[in-house]
């Protein structure tokens, strides 16, 4: 009825005069309903079964017209998610806020009756006894109530396109819904009624109260919501009934413009805009510049590696960002995998961050200290440091026998690995060395022999071209003389995934399992790929394959079985007309420039692993 | 006249470039993953124990080449020459993955088994009739070459690559004072340079147009094919040239033989009168997606063909005169013989390829 009448009139009046007599026809019948029913009180007690009592069916359908039309797709999944849209503040009447509520009920002599009731009087008495939840999540988004409800609410970011259209459903189904957006939109109205307290006049007290009293609620809510939960909340109520648009912010939007916004983390950027501007220090300013730039030129990004020294070039900027806005692992810290001289170790340690979620990017003494000290310190707890085999050695003169002792080939905050730790200590039992002055790691360059400063005391002089995390060129000088009774023993051998029976459980994939009480679960197909990425926000799957079919421009094949083992971590996927590529991070790549690879390049790469292990792996699992 | 020829060479590429055809598989007595050499007539083979020793065999017996740990991994290369074998020993294979670490180098006569060490370093190639080797030290981004004959000392070319630390060079020795290598500058275009022993000069042969374009080569004819193709995630298209090594000032001489614009993966190998490479056959952008296949360019008749209908083809490479396409633990043959485990001491002419 409503559309014939809006498409008849349309033609002589126009749309616009069209809806608003519309809006009046609703109102007028609106009113004289409720006038004619407010003549009739009800009396609650004579109400056979206050569970039956429904709302009228068109004041349900008049309250619909007149509320954002966004929230009509929560309100459809039974009567209380209508009375929450009621009690979040989304449910307007032609009036604005509806005081009376229009019911049908049948009275204890069983007839049926039509009667007004007044909005408070309905929800105390009626609504709360037929939906108990209301009640208690209204109690639960009181203001009182705010911080603790807040610690017990996650908002679920997407990691797959799937995946959010999941989420999105989840929230329609969730009936707190409507008690968030009524966070967001409190938030989110208070620049206008800031702007609306300051002009309004003294004269309009009430008025000014009631502005002032609603400021302090969405900045009571402010204070609970960080930028990115509002963020997410803004995109999620003002898409309720879009899951496509919903999810298009999640994944299409560019990532360095986010990074700029504030939404991600300034690592993903730091290095790559440092180098595009020859700068040492980023400023907010820099920082906006890059996110314009690459976004303008996206192949600026392809060799911008002074810092992270990875495999180049990267994909390009458009593709990174693709990749990034797709991807899941924990990159709160920069890393530099050629200076680190080991995939196996760079792999392990990006999976052990991940699990260990530790957000601190704390940095040793070189780049590649934060990844070489990942690895010892979660190899020292898993399994006693025995796959760590740097060790600086000497001879004990008085047990006539070499003792060595491990060392990390660099120093890293409060690691008892320290190369200047270690030194001093063998320098104390063999020369007596006082081990409280400690030693220097510093670099050729660094050292000046004629400074005062370097006349007494022990530095270790690193050759700094020459100088990586599994291996090292330095020399110790004490008090001006180089010491050469301590040497390098170098060689850190150890499984990913397991190359024998024997030592199948000491395996690194094994270690970690163990460690972080973490699953694993072979993947083969791309079914069970999506569906572990999919049903675990937080699972990674991590294999070794052959870079000369993974990565084939960079590392042809010449020769017959060649394959250049490489360790990565795929942390998300996408697919296009039913092909599916993945989200790679190979450990020739730096942290924040994920690759998109084909699965089948994937699978050629896995499979020519596989026939050159001995025990036929198939080197790909997910952890969750 | 360039334009004109350009515009031919497209025609015919359009009408030929997707006929394609069957290759047979290459068949050997050993088990495929265990070969690691094997002669383009199959009378020995070079293959790999699990216990780590790499042997070869005959129709008549079966010899130990080296006795190492198992996890050892050997690599072998041969040449035209057909004189010498390259062997690369890449210990604890499995346990220690660092992509810097040097392999030992050694050489034997062709067909032989007595090793003799020549150096540390990766990639080790034969060149000129295979009296040099060159390999290379990605660590400090220098490789060398040495006479093996004269057992001279090696010398060292440092790269000026800065900008991708896993960058491994393409070079040859077309003759005993230059050599041909690919190198990087720090705004990542990569160029074909060429270094005289005896000037201890380097000239550059070719710069690629754009920056994240690779180049590869391969010398015949004294021709250098060039194949300029993309990285990962650089679509910036692909071309095949050729530029005259003799009477060619500055190298300025250059013919186009190929151009198309997808990114092809390229590995551009030289067999007698043909180029293989492998031909992106189509690129979806938003995914990162190459359907490829090997393509062949007769220098002959400049046309192209599909050789696979594989459609994920990464690799070719070339051994002992086969022209070969691994492809998910089978070994496809484009050109030569592909049945080699037939014990008959006839010369057998099944199987051949071309």
């Amino acid at each position: 009825m409503v559309m014939a009448l809006f498409s008849s009139s349309a033609k002589s009046q126009g749309l616009y005069q069209n809806f608003e007599s519309l809006l009046n026809i609703q109102k007028t019948n609106y009113e004289k309903k409720i006038n004619k029913l407010s003549k009739r009180s009800i009396n609650l007690n004579r109400i056979a079964d206050v569970n039956e009592v429904e709302l009228d069916h068109d004041f349900i359908n008049t309250l619909l017209f007149y509320s954002p039309s966004r929230y009509s797709s929560l309100a459809f999944k039974d009567k209380c998610s209508l009375y929450d849209l009621f009690l979040a503040g989304h449910i307007k009447g032609p009036n604005g806020i509806v005081q009376n509520f229009i019911i049908t009920y049948q009275t204890k002599k069983g007839e049926i009756k039509k009667g007004v009731i007044k909005a408070d009087t309905f929800i105390e008495r009626i609504a709360f006894l037929q939906c108990p939840q209301s009640k208690k999540f209204h109690e639960y988004f009181k203001i009182k109530n705010l911080n603790k409800t807040a610690k017990t609410i996650t908002l679920q970011t997407p990691s797959t396109e799937e995946e959010c259209y999941d989420i999105h459903q989840k929230y329609i189904q969730d009936y707190t819904t409507p008690y968030l957006c009524k966070m967001y939109e409190y938030i989110d109205d208070i620049p206008r009624l800031t702007r609306l307290s300051k002009n309004l006049s003294k004269a309009k007290y009430r008025e000014l109260q009631q502005i002032k009293k609603k400021l302090r609620i969405g900045q009571r809510y402010e204070r609970v919501l960080n930028e990115n939960s509002f963020d997410f909340l803004k995109n999620l109520c003002e898409n309720i009934e879009k899951p496509k648009v919903f999810c298009e912010s999640f994944f299409n939007v560019n990532f360095w413009k986010k990074i700029a916004a504030g939404e991600r983390s300034v690592s993903f950027i730091q290095n790559k805009c440092l180098d595009h501007l020859e700068k040492n220090q980023l400023s907010s300013r820099r920082l906006k510049k890059c996110a314009r730039e690459f976004t303008a030129v996206p192949e600026v990004c392809h060799y911008l590696n002074k810092r992270d020294m990875a495999l180049a070039p990267r994909q390009n900027c458009d593709m990174q960002s693709f990749a990034l806005n797709r991807s899941r692992l924990f990159a709160g810290y920069t890393d530099c995998p050629s200076k680190v001289g080991n995939e196996g170790i760079t792999n392990v340690s990006r999976v052990v961050k991940h699990l260990d979620k530790k957000t601190k990017n704390i940095n040793g003494s070189s780049c590649e200290m934060n990844t070489i000290n990942t690895f010892v310190e979660f190899n020292n707890e898993a399994s006693d440091g025995r796959f760590w085999g740097q060790q600086l050695c000497y001879q004990n003169k008085i047990e006539q026998k070499e003792e060595c002792l491990p060392t990390l080939l660099g120093d890293f905050p409060k690691s008892e690995y320290s190369i200047s730790k270690v030194v001093s200590k063998i320098l104390n039992k063999t020369r007596g060395y006082n081990n409280s002055k400690g030693c220097e790691f510093i670099t050729k360059k660094q050292y000046k022999p004629l400074l005062l400063k370097y006349k007494a005391g022990c530095y270790i002089i690193a050759d700094k071209k020459n100088c990586f995390g599994t291996d090292c060129k330095f020399k110790i000088i004490l008090d001006e003389r180089e010491i050469n009774h301590i040497k390098l023993k170098a060689g850190t051998l150890f499984d990913y995934f397991p190359s024998n029976y024997l030592d199948e459980n000491q395996a690194q994939v094994k270690l970690i399992e163990r460690y972080f009480k973490k699953k694993t679960r072979k993947i083969l197909n791309i079914s069970f790929l999506k569906t572990v990425l999919n049903e675990h926000p937080d699972a990674i799957i991590q294999g070794t394959a052959c870079a000369e079919d993974l990565l084939p421009t960079f590392f042809p094949k010449d020769t017959l079985n060649k394959c250049t083992t490489l360790p990565f971590i795929i942390d998300g996927y996408t697919e296009n007309n039913g092909s599916l590529s993945l989200i790679v991070r190979t450990a020739f790549d730096d942290i924040h420039s994920p690759r998109v690879i084909s699965w089948s390049y994937a699978f050629s790469a896995l499979k020519a692993y596989k026939a050159l292990h001995p025990l036929n792996l198939w080197g790909l699992y997910a952890i969750y | 006249m360039r334009y004109i020829s350009l515009i031919v060479l497209v025609l015919v590429f359009t009408a030929n470039a997707f006929s394609k055809e069957d290759l047979p598989e290459l068949k050997t007595k050993q088990a495929l993953y265990n070969i690691r050499l094997i002669s383009n007539d199959g009378k020995f083979t070079y293959y790999q124990q699990r216990s780590g020793d790499l042997q070869m065999s005959t129709n008549y017996s079966n010899k130990i080449v080296m006795k190492r740990d198992s996890g050892t991994h050997y690599l072998l290369r041969s040449s035209n020459a057909r004189k010498k074998v390259l062997i690369e020993v890449i210990e604890k294979y499995h346990k220690r993955l660092d992509f810097f670490k040097l392999n030992e180098i050694f050489t034997i006569n062709f067909g032989q088994t007595k090793p003799v060490k020549i150096g540390m370093g990766k990639n080790a190639k034969l060149h000129l009739e295979d009296r040099w080797v060159s390999y290379f030290h990605p660590r400090v981004k220098t490789f060398f070459v040495k006479n093996i004959i004269a057992n001279s000392k090696p010398l060292a070319i440092k790269l000026s690559n800065k900008v991708n630390p896993y960058f491994t060079p393409k070079v040859s020795m077309p003759t005993p004072d230059t050599v041909f290598y690919t190198d990087i500058n720090p705004q990542g275009y990569m160029a074909i340079q060429m270094y005289t022993l005896s000037e201890k000069k380097i000239q550059t042969v070719y710069k690629s147009k754009f920056a994240g374009m690779r180049l590869d080569y391969c010398i015949a004819n004294d021709n250098i094919y060039m194949g300029e193709f993309s990285y990962d995630g650089v679509n910036l298209g692909s071309s095949i040239v050729s530029i005259p090594l003799y009477e060619n000032a500055g190298f300025q001489k250059i013919s186009t033989l190929y151009q198309s614009e997808l990114p092809d993966i390229g590995n551009l190998i030289c067999k007698d009168s043909n180029l293989y490479f492998i031909k992106t056959t189509k690129y979806d952008e938003k995914i990162n997606l190459r359907n490829s296949e090997a393509a062949r360019l007769s220098l002959d008749t400049n046309k192209v063909k599909l050789i696979t209908t594989l459609n994920f083809v990464t690799n070719l490479l070339k051994m002992d005169g086969l022209v070969l396409i691994p492809f998910r633990e089978k070994y496809y043959v484009a050109q030569g013989k592909s049945i080699l485990n037939q014990d008959s001491l006839k010369e057998n002419n099944q199987g051949t390829s071309e």
